[in-house]
C-alpha cells in the first residue's frame, strides 16, 4: 500500500503536469480535488486520472461520478487499484 | 448611424436526414434521427452512436462538381452545400461584391490522422489552405475568412459577417459551416467520457451525454431583400461572451450565456417577452443543458418553447450554430415548433419549456444560442418580416 | 495601417526574443521553445501554476497578454473587454500530439488534457480566465496574418460600443517556428 501510493505520486505529477509540485507534498489523506487544496485540480485532471488506471493498471472506469470517490485521496485510490487488479 | 438590415436570402444543409434544408426539416417533421450506432474502426475501436453522412449518398452528389476528385470530404461538402444555397438565389458568387466565410472547428483533420492513404498535400490541413481550395472553386476574389472558434464557431460567423456587411464592405456573404465524425474528434470527446452510448437526450432526466455528428450548413446573407418573396428572414441581433471560468467545464452559473443573450437583446431592441421560440445548443451533457436553463432563468425566458436539434443530427460542431440556425429559421417560416428529441423527464432544476410535440404556431422572433470548450458562448436572434408587417 | 498600428502598445515574441512596442524585454536565443517560454515565466514571475499545464499555442499567447496587459486593463467592466485573435497552423501542434495517442490500437490513449488544447479558441479561455475577460471574442484562422483587417474589425467593434478596449493579433505555434504578436486597441 506504502510502495503504490508513493508510485502513485510520482505517476499523478507526471500525468497531469504539475510541475512545481514534489512528491514529499502530496499527503496521502489530503483531498485530491479540494476547491482551496494545495494541488488545484480540476474535471479536466480528474479525467485524466481515469485514463492513468487504465493505462498504469488496467482499470477502466465508466463515468466521471464513479471517479469522483475513488479521487478523493491518494490513500483512497491506492485502495481502489489493490481491490480491482487482477 | 444607421441599422443595416441583414436579410437571409438562401440556405442549405447537408446532413445525413438530406442534402437541403426541406429534406432535413420534412424529416425532422416526422421524427426521423440521422444518429445510428456505427461499427467502424476507422470512427472508433468500438461501436459508437453518431450522426454520419452516407459515402454512397455523397459520392452520387459529387458528381455534379467539377473535378470533384480534387477535393477532400469536407470540401466537397462545403462545395454542394455553397453551390446549392447560391443557386436558388442565383448569387454571383464570383463577384468582389460577395465574401465567403467557412466556420469549422477541425477542417481536414482526417488528412492528419492518415498521411499515407490520402492524396492531399499535407498542408490541406490548415483551414486557410482549405478555404483558399473553396474560394477558388467559385473564383472569388476575396479570401475567405475562416472562424474557428470550437461549437460556437457557426453562430459567430454569423455575428462576423453581420459586422462586415453593416460597414457596407461586401454586399453579400456567404457564411457556411462544416466538420466532420472522425477518429479524432471521436476519440477525445471519448476521453471526455462526454459520449452517449445511445441517442442523445438533450435536457432529459436520463442525459448522459452527446453524439456526435457530420454536415454543412450554409446561409446567405445580404443587404438587399431577396426578390419574389413574401416573408423575409432578417438577422436582429447577435453577440458573444466568455465564461472566464474554465476551458471545458461548463460555467454553473449560466452568467456567460446569459450575457450573451442580454447582449443579443439588446442590439435587437427586443425585450425578452418578444422572443417566441429558443433554438437552443443542448448537447446532451449533464453540465451544458444545466448551465443552459440557469441562463434563461436569468435572462426572464423560462417560459418560451425551447429545443435542442441534436438529437436529430448530433453535435456538428462548427457546423451546429449554422444548420441549427437554418431549421430555427424554417420554423419560423413554417410557424411550426418541433419536438426536441430524446426529451421525456425534465432532467435540470429549472422549469424550461421543452417542445414535446409538433404543434403550430404563429412565430416572429426566435433567439439561437451556443456555447463551447474555451468558456465560449453566442447568441443570435432571427426575425421573419412579412410584406404587411414592413 | 501600419502606422496607426504602431500607436497601439504591442507585444511581440519570436525567435527567442520578447519585445514591447519596440524595446526589448527578455531574450533567450537559441533554446527550444519549451525552455525559452518557461525561462521566460521564471523572469517574469508569472506565478500561475495551470501555466504548465498549457499546450505551447497557449504558454506562447499566455507569456504576450501577460506582459501587454501588466495593469492596462484597470477600470474596464470585464465584459467589456474584447479579443479578437487569429494564426495559420490552429492547433497543429497538439492535434500531432493527439493523433499520435490513437494511433496504436493496443496502446490508444487518448488524453482529456491534451484533446482540450486541440481548439485555437481554448488561448482566449486561458487568457479570459487569468484576467476574468467575459467580453465579445472570435478566432480567426487565415494563411497570413491580416493585421489591417484584424486591428479594423477590433475598432469596428469598439466603435459599435461591443466593446471598450480590445486585444487583437497573432499566435502562432508549430514544432519549426513560433510567433506571436498582439496589439492592445482603445
Amino acid at each position: 500500500m506504502e510502495e503504490l501510493i508513493e508510485t502513485l505520486k510520482v505517476q499523478i505529477i507526471k500525468q497531469l503536469n504539475l510541475e512545481d509540485v514534489e512528491p514529499d507534498e502530496i499527503d496521502a489523506d489530503e483531498m485530491l480535488f479540494d476547491a482551496d487544496g494545495e494541488l488545484g485540480l480540476d474535471s479536466i485532471d480528474a479525467l485524466e486520472l481515469i485514463v492513468l488506471l487504465d493505462k498504469e493498471y488496467g482499470i477502466k472506469i465508466k463515468n466521471q461520478e464513479e471517479g469522483k470517490k475513488i479521487f478523493h485521496s491518494l490513500k483512497t485510490m491506492a485502495e481502489f487499484i489493490l481491490q480491482h487488479q487482477d | 448611424m444607421a441599422k443595416t438590415t441583414i436579410y437571409i436570402t438562401a440556405d442549405n444543409i447537408i446532413s445525413p436526414l438530406g442534402f437541403t434544408s426541406q429534406d432535413n426539416v420534412e424529416k425532422i417533421s416526422r421524427g426521423q434521427t440521422g444518429v445510428k450506432c456505427h461499427s467502424d474502426k476507422a470512427i472508433y475501436p468500438s461501436p459508437v452512436w453518431v450522426s454520419k453522412i452516407s459515402d454512397k449518398l455523397l459520392n452520387d452528389a459529387v458528381r455534379q462538381l467539377s473535378n470533384w476528385r480534387n477535393y477532400t470530404k469536407l470540401e466537397q461538402l462545403f462545395l454542394l452545400s455553397i453551390s446549392k444555397a447560391s443557386q436558388q438565389v442565383a448569387l454571383n458568387v464570383s463577384s468582389k461584391d460577395t465574401l465567403i466565410i467557412i466556420a469549422s472547428t477541425k477542417g481536414n483533420i482526417n488528412l492528419l490522422e492518415n498521411p499515407e492513404t490520402m492524396d492531399f498535400p499535407k498542408n490541406r490541413v490548415q483551414l486557410g489552405t482549405m478555404a483558399g481550395q473553396i474560394q477558388a472553386y467559385f473564383k472569388n476574389p476575396n479570401t475567405p475568412l475562416v472562424v474557428c472558434n470550437a461549437c460556437i464557431s457557426g453562430v459567430l460567423a454569423l455575428d462576423v459577417a453581420k459586422r462586415l456587411l453593416a460597414k457596407n464592405k461586401f454586399k453579400n456573404i456567404i457564411v457556411t459551416g462544416g466538420d466532420l465524425v472522425t477518429e479524432f474528434t471521436v476519440s477525445g470527446f471519448q476521453s471526455f467520457k462526454a459520449m452517449s452510448d445511445a441517442p442523445c437526450k438533450p435536457y432529459d432526466k436520463n442525459r448522459v451525454g452527446i453524439n456526435l455528428g457530420e454536415g454543412v450548413g450554409t446561409m446567405i446573407l445580404s443587404t438587399t431583400p431577396p426578390n419574389n418573396k413574401e416573408t423575409h428572414i432578417t438577422i436582429e441581433g447577435s453577440a458573444s461572451s466568455n465564461d472566464a471560468n474554465h476551458i471545458s467545464g461548463p460555467s454553473r452559473t449560466g452568467e456567460g450565456l446569459f450575457l450573451a443573450i442580454k447582449k443579443a437583446l439588446k442590439a435587437a431592441k427586443i425585450k425578452p417577452s418578444g422572443i417566441d421560440y429558443l433554438s437552443m445548443h443542448g448537447t446532451a451533457t449533464p453540465y451544458n443543458d444545466e448551465m443552459e436553463c440557469k441562463a434563461l432563468g436569468l435572462a426572464d425566458l423560462l417560459s418560451i418553447p425551447m429545443n435542442s436539434f441534436k438529437g436529430y443530427i448530433g453535435h456538428t460542431l462548427g457546423a451546429a450554430g449554422l444548420i441549427e440556425s437554418i431549421i430555427a429559421i424554417h420554423s419560423l417560416k413554417n410557424n411550426t415548433l418541433y419536438p426536441s428529441f430524446g426529451f421525456e423527464e425534465l432532467g435540470v432544476t429549472l422549469p424550461i419549456n421543452v417542445i414535446t410535440k409538433i404543434s403550430e404556431k404563429e412565430l416572429h422572433r426566435c433567439l439561437k444560442t451556443a456555447s463551447g470548450f474555451g468558456g465560449c458562448n453566442a447568441a443570435v436572434i432571427f426575425e421573419k418580416q412579412t410584406e404587411t408587417s414592413i | 495601417m501600419e502606422t496607426r498600428a504602431a500607436t497601439y502598445r504591442h507585444c511581440e515574441i519570436k525567435n527567442g526574443k520578447i519585445i514591447l512596442n519596440g524595446k526589448l524585454l527578455f531574450e533567450k536565443a537559441d533554446v527550444p521553445f519549451a525552455k525559452f517560454i518557461k525561462s521566460a515565466y521564471k523572469h517574469f514571475e508569472l506565478a500561475y501554476p495551470k501555466f504548465h499545464k498549457m499546450d505551447r499555442l497557449c504558454k506562447l499567447a499566455f507569456v504576450t497578454a501577460n506582459l501587454l496587459l501588466n495593469n492596462q486593463l484597470e477600470g474596464y467592466a470585464s465584459e467589456d473587454i474584447g479579443i479578437v485573435m487569429s494564426n495559420s497552423n490552429s492547433t497543429l501542434h497538439t492535434d500531432s500530439k493527439h493523433s499520435k495517442s490513437i494511433i496504436d490500437k493496443d496502446n490508444y490513449f487518448p488524453s482529456p488534457a491534451v484533446f482540450v488544447y486541440t481548439l485555437p479558441n481554448i488561448l482566449v479561455g486561458e487568457i479570459s480566465i487569468k484576467y476574468k475577460i467575459k467580453g465579445e471574442s472570435v478566432f480567426f484562422v487565415s494563411n497570413e496574418f491580416n493585421k489591417d483587417m484584424m486591428i479594423e474589425y477590433s475598432e469596428d467593434m469598439i466603435a459599435c460600443g461591443d466593446a471598450k478596449i480590445c486585444m487583437t493579433g497573432w499566435v502562432d505555434y508549430t514544432e519549426a517556428d513560433y510567433h506571436s504578436i498582439i496589439y492592445l486597441i482603445k
